[in-house]
């Protein structure tokens, strides 16, 4: 255990000391797989599809406040919807407006939640999310999980559409793009399932993790992933539909797994970073790097008794 | 001459400046009910933005319905449902942005008095610096030990 204990406290040194490489490396890593997942499911738009210019914009990302990654991710939806039909695109306009006026205006960086339903469905993980959601951030990933849920679900919607319009022989005009797809969305009673199930094993989580008796959070963890299970369980059976079980407890399973390790390495995450600073008085300019004081607790510790047993 | 405590003073500053500050300094330029206030307002104004698209998307969803049955809706009734509903959406944003920035502001205070007091702190010594300058003599408050 010490030498974890070691291991950890070395890395969070590590980290926050060269943060400002690491930072830029991990935010280009990610916002890279989430383009990519994004164009993997619905990558009508060649252009977009463009390998390199997916790499650019990452990059361009990797330097930006991650707000940015969540603009350019809707901006990607709506071309690529518009690209299957125009008023395709004009409804996942919508939708982008709703999320970005009704909830990305109070809490921008929450944005790119959205894009984690899909990005851990590529990873097939999707049922893991609510639980990992809730202890690290808390209530106010729910609007954004449930967009996300949308999202996956407006992804199949508008694969299938697209078989329907490759199969529509001539322009008869039988169905209409838009309302094939918010047919397949309001009619979901998976989607809702989904939601309903992430929204409350988000804040339930949440709310034993923030108790404050002793391992309140081995408590919200197994809580949380028990949930995910029975909740699925219970709506399946109630809804009559389809999901996959297996899938669902796997998700869950892992998602403690997960969220074990995650709370061991938690220092990581809310480091102090080191910081490159300019400023000037009168007489000089200052290039000022400031790293942060950081212990490292050390391994071989020797513990001497002072205080010999007393002898009866 | 560089002074060690300075750069400190002015490196804490700076770091406050550049992360935090920058939302958390204009901030401090208002009342907090003030502050609540006109983000409340701001907040109802897309939570208004917000209802209409999500109406154009009922719309779109309906059309055919609702052209269909042009002179069979009674307009009245809807129009109050419509109110009614806009109401609600209202009061449940309204509630959610004034716990949500008043918690914003309760935050920020703490910082802002540090950052306020290394900048206190930082002023003193440019001003004895300067009567430094000018030939007179400084007593630093630790050699006055009563």
């Amino acid at each position: 255990m010490t030498i974890l204990l070691t291991f950890r406290d070395n890395i969070k040194a590590y980290y926050s000391r060269y943060d400002y490489i690491f930072t830029p490396i991990v935010k280009f890593v990610f916002s890279l797989l989430l383009f990519f997942t994004l164009n993997a499911k619905m990558g009508y738009l060649a252009v977009l599809n463009n390998t390199l210019l997916v790499v650019l914009i990452s990059i361009i990302c990797a330097f930006l406040p991650i707000e940015v990654m969540a603009v350019i991710g809707g901006i990607f939806i709506v071309f690529h919807s518009a690209k299957v039909s125009l008023d395709v695109g004009l409804v996942a306009a919508l939708f982008v407006l709703i999320f970005y006026c009704g909830f990305m205006r109070f809490s921008p960086k929450m944005g790119v939640i959205v894009f984690l339903v899909p990005f851990f469905n590529a990873a097939h993980i999707m049922y893991a999310l609510p639980l990992l959601l809730g202890f690290l951030i808390g209530p106010a990933a729910v609007i954004p999980a449930a967009f996300g849920v949308i999202l996956y679900h407006y992804e199949n919607g508008l694969s299938q559409l697209v078989n329907v319009l490759a199969a529509q022989v001539e322009e008869d005009d039988t169905v209409g793009g838009y309302q094939y797809i918010l047919e397949v969305l309001i009619q979901n009673k998976e989607m809702l399932l989904t939601i309903v199930v992430f929204t409350f094993v988000i804040l339930v989580t949440y709310v034993f993790y923030r108790m404050s008796f002793e391992h309140s959070w081995i408590v919200a963890f197994l809580m949380g992933g028990f949930l995910n299970v029975v909740l699925f369980l219970i709506g399946r059976v109630a809804l009559s539909i389809e999901v996959e079980i297996g899938s669902v407890l796997l998700g869950s399973i892992l998602s403690i797994i997960i969220a074990f390790i995650i709370q061991f390495f938690k220092g990581i995450v809310d480091y102090q970073k080191a910081e490159l600073l300019q400023f000037e008085d009168e007489q000089y300019y200052y290039y000022v790097k400031a790293v942060p004081k950081v212990s490292v607790s050390v391994s071989n510790r020797n513990v001497k008794y002072i205080n010999s047993k007393m002898q009866n | 001459m560089v002074r060690e405590e300075k750069v400190k003073l002015m490196s804490r500053i700076a770091i406050y400046e550049k992360n935090k500050g920058k939302t958390e300094i204009p901030m401090n330029g208002y009342y907090k009910g003030d502050y609540v206030r006109l983000h409340t307002l701001k907040a109802i104004v897309s939570a208004t933005v917000t209802f209409v698209l999500i109406a154009a998307l009922v719309v779109v969803y309906k059309i055919d319905f609702l052209l269909e049955n042009v002179f069979k809706v009674e307009y009245k009734k809807m129009a109050l449902g419509i109110l009614a509903l806009y109401v609600v959406w209202i009061f449940v944003y309204w509630i959610a942005a004034r716990i949500f920035y008043a918690q914003k502001y309760n935050a920020s205070k703490s910082n802002i008095i540090i950052y306020n007091h290394n900048l206190k702190k930082l002023q003193e010594a440019a001003d004895k610096e300067g009567v430094n300058a000018k030939g007179g003599v400084v007593i630093s408050d630790d050699f006055v030990d009563f």
